[in-house]
């Protein structure tokens, strides 16, 4: 019966692509009938309190026996399987349980198994999609009951490596994992973030397909140590991105007579600011590169992998002690609080040393942390302030989180070799 | 010629006996009274014997005559060429009169601008004078934002009343105590330890920015000031007391010892929840030429060994967790 129906949701669907075009565009309400169906709510709740541990929204895929949502709706499931499980949020007393089949940690997926296949699945949707197209994203907001909202597809973001869309609407939390159609029910993202005033974020469908093929192959199995997977799947990224990092030519910015690396690949934005300080008796300079890239690997820790942040300072007026103990100040900025809480990580360990690089001296430090949870794993922090000339300083820092430490190495070699001075 | 000699051997008191026998004893009635409650009232005597030599002899104390040599007790003992011994808890030296003194020491005078300096009270103004300009001075030299005349003024004013506060306080405690107000030499003290914690923080500006390791550095620097401050404790005890050397050196060390003790506690519970990284961000102006540095490429590959020493510090981490969690 559930077969019957979900194959007459696909001929209608069908029939309704052919007949689209030229006539009238269905309703939003009726959308919500049509479509809403085969959205569910996920909970995942901690196996001796019954608590739940959060919430968010899924939808159901090809034959009903899979359930598409973020991993950071289920990260506490993939962290700590023995004591987190997922299951469908619906009023009875004993909620079906939903099994963990795979994730996709940089792109923010999982596919969850239903213990008995659920009814209405969606189709995914092929693209290519243009700025401007009429969306309609799907979910539970703030566990308010389900919803649909209407928005825009403008586009996927320039600033990030792993690909979102930009979707203009107003999604709420709780939404996370929902599916946001067109308007012939077809997915073209799944509900992953939202920065207010109508900016939200989607991810691309062909992850999803990506993720899907995965589990269909015959010979797929759930892994048997998620953590192990996830340390995996960790590790492949801070390769593939410090690779993309390396790859790139280096590109500089010119502060005063200091020549420095910017614009690490062109998914980074870039952007400048002068500040003139206590009445003008110094300028400083800052100029600061970062990526809209985020990956959540869990509630305190989201990993902003790279960001650079330099600083120029001259002043005419000071003396040169005065000069080097406001210098002392700015080069005290730390960055201890990158990416979250330090629960899971270890204590920072620094090397400082006075260093030369080319006609350069430098006071520098090499700072790192390893994460607990994962071997291999750490976060760097590389910062270095130009010493020997009594009115001009320049600082740069550099900070990595999730990195391995030979690729930190790496970048941080790269990120000094490129500053300069002209005389 | 007898000395009473004190617990150190220094002479306490001398006698010289005129005639002979001369009573020794508590009791008034003696030539010689001593102050023991262990000597008896009728001790001892002294007498000529026939040969003409001086005999101490005992007249049944209670306690005896003890020889300082040995301890053995005797009856009777020839002090003629001289002898110490101990009669209850006093020791008692005995010479003959004629026993050579050394040589006169000439006086040294004291310095005139050293008792310039800690007793007349022009003295006073030249140490404000001189603690208010340095002062002064190095907050001028590490102020970056546009200082103030009477901010600065006012801040130096409430420093400076502190210490007259501390030097007036000990002045009047010295008054007390030994009848000697000396507040030019309290005053003085507080100056030398205020010129001296300028001069160690403006050192320790350049040892964090030559030297790395962040813990010990700052341990250093608590034990240069746990001296100041004992060193300041110990001078004003010196002025205001009649404590012994003993007792004042016993002071001093333990003002270091609390002070540094203090400090290390301090700093471990404010480093708990401040969150960091443990680097020197100290610059300072020296030329290129003299700054000690290592090269790149030496840093960049001595800094490899971050990865085994977090390792180990995840491992201790981690296996804490475990206890304190316990089996799942």
């Amino acid at each position: 019966m559930q077969h019957l129906g979900s194959f007459l949701v696909v001929v209608l669907g069908a029939l309704c692509a052919t007949h689209s075009y030229g006539q009238e565009r269905p309703g939003t309400s009726e959308i919500f009938d049509r479509f809403a169906g085969g959205v569910v709510q996920i909970e995942v709740v901690e196996g001796d309190s019954g608590g739940k541990a959060g919430i968010g929204s899924g939808f159901a895929v090809g034959e009903g026996g899979e359930v598409v949502t973020n991993f950071h709706v289920i990260a506490e499931v993939v962290h700590h399987p023995d004591r987190y499980h997922a299951r469908l949020g619906d009023d009875s007393q004993a909620p079906p349980r939903l099994r963990l089949l795979a994730f996709d940690l940089v792109h923010d997926l999982a596919i969850l198994a239903p213990e008995t296949p659920l009814g209405q699945p969606f189709v995914l949707g092929n693209g290519p999609y243009r700025k401007g197209m009429r969306l309609y994203s799907l979910g539970n907001p703030f566990d308010l009951g389900l919803s649909i909202v209407e928005g825009t597809y403008n586009g996927l973001l320039e600033h990030s490596h792993y690909p979102r869309i930009h979707f203009t609407g107003s999604l709420n939390p709780g939404m996370s994992g929902g599916p946001t159609i067109d308007d012939q029910g077809r997915v073209v993202g799944v509900n992953v973030a939202t920065a207010g005033n109508q900016v939200s974020f989607l991810v691309p469908v062909d992850r999803v397909r990506a993720l899907l093929d995965e589990t269909a192959a015959p010979d797929f199995s759930p892994s048997e140590d998620m953590s192990a997977e996830l340390h995996r799947q960790l590790d492949d990224h801070q390769r593939s991105y410090a690779d993309m990092l390396l790859s790139n030519p280096i590109q500089t910015v010119t502060m005063g007579r200091y020549t420095a690396p910017t614009q690490p690949a062109p998914i980074f934005n870039c952007w400048g600011d002068s500040t003139h300080g206590e009445e003008d008796r110094y300028q400083a300079f800052l100029h600061v590169c970062s990526s809209d890239d985020g990956i959540f690997l869990s509630r305190d820790r989201v990993l902003s992998i790279l960001l650079i942040r330099h600083q120029y300072l001259h002043s005419d007026e000071l003396s040169p002690s005065q000069f080097y103990a406001l210098y002392s100040q700015k080069f005290q900025d730390n960055y201890g609080r990158i990416a979250g809480n330090d629960a899971k990580m270890t204590e920072f360990r620094c090397r400082t040393r006075l260093i030369e690089a080319g006609s350069l001296r430098f006071k520098a430090t090499y700072c790192a942390r390893r994460y607990l949870e994962f071997e291999g794993l750490y976060d760097v922090v590389f910062k270095a302030a130009s010493l020997g000339r009594p009115g001009s300083g320049f600082d740069t820092a550099l900070m990595l989180s999730g990195v391995s430490l030979d690729n930190a190495e790496l970048l941080a070699r790269r990120h000094l070799g490129a500053i300069t001075w002209q005389e | 010629m007898v000395e009473i000699l004190g617990r150190r051997g220094q002479v306490d008191q001398r006698f010289r006996i005129e005639r002979f026998p001369a009573t020794v004893g508590r009791a008034y009635t003696n030539d010689l009274i001593l102050d023991d409650r262990h000597i008896c009232a009728e001790h001892a005597r002294l007498e000529l014997s026939e040969e003409g030599a001086v005999i101490l002899r005992d007249l049944d104390s209670v306690n005896g005559i003890h020889r300082m040599d040995g301890g053995e007790r005797v009856r009777i003992i020839e002090v003629t060429r001289g002898a110490e011994v101990r009669m209850g808890r006093t020791r008692l030296r005995f010479l003959p009169p004629d026993k050579p003194v050394a040589a006169t020491v000439p006086n040294r005078e004291s310095h005139p601008i050293w008792v310039w300096a800690t007793s007349h009270w022009t003295a006073v103004l030249a140490w404000l004078a001189v603690f208010a300009g340095a002062s002064a001075w190095t907050t001028y030299r590490s102020s970056y934002a546009e200082l103030e005349a009477d901010t600065l003024l006012t801040q130096l004013s409430y420093v400076l009343l502190a210490m007259l506060g501390w030097a007036g306080g000990w002045a009047l405690f010295g008054r007390l105590l030994i009848h000697r107000t000396r507040f030019t030499g309290h005053w003085a003290v507080v100056c030398v330890y205020g010129l001296a914690s300028l001069f160690l923080e403006g050192a320790f500006g350049y040892v964090r920015f030559l030297f790395a390791p962040v813990v010990a550095v700052t341990r250093v620097e608590f034990v240069g000031e746990g001296l100041l401050l004992a060193g300041l404790l110990y001078l004003h005890l010196h002025l205001a007391t009649a404590l012994r050397l003993r007792a004042r050196t016993l002071v001093f060390v333990a003002a270091v010892v609390l002070s540094v003790a203090f400090s290390e506690l301090n700093r471990r519970q404010t480093a708990k929840w401040m969150q960091t990284l443990p680097y020197w961000s100290r610059l300072q102006p020296v030329p290129q030429v003299w700054l000690p540095v290592e090269s790149s490429e030496a840093f960049f590959t001595a800094a490899r060994t971050l990865g085994s020493e977090l390792d180990a510090l995840a491992e201790e981490e981690l296996a804490d967790r475990a206890i304190q969690e316990g089996p799942l």
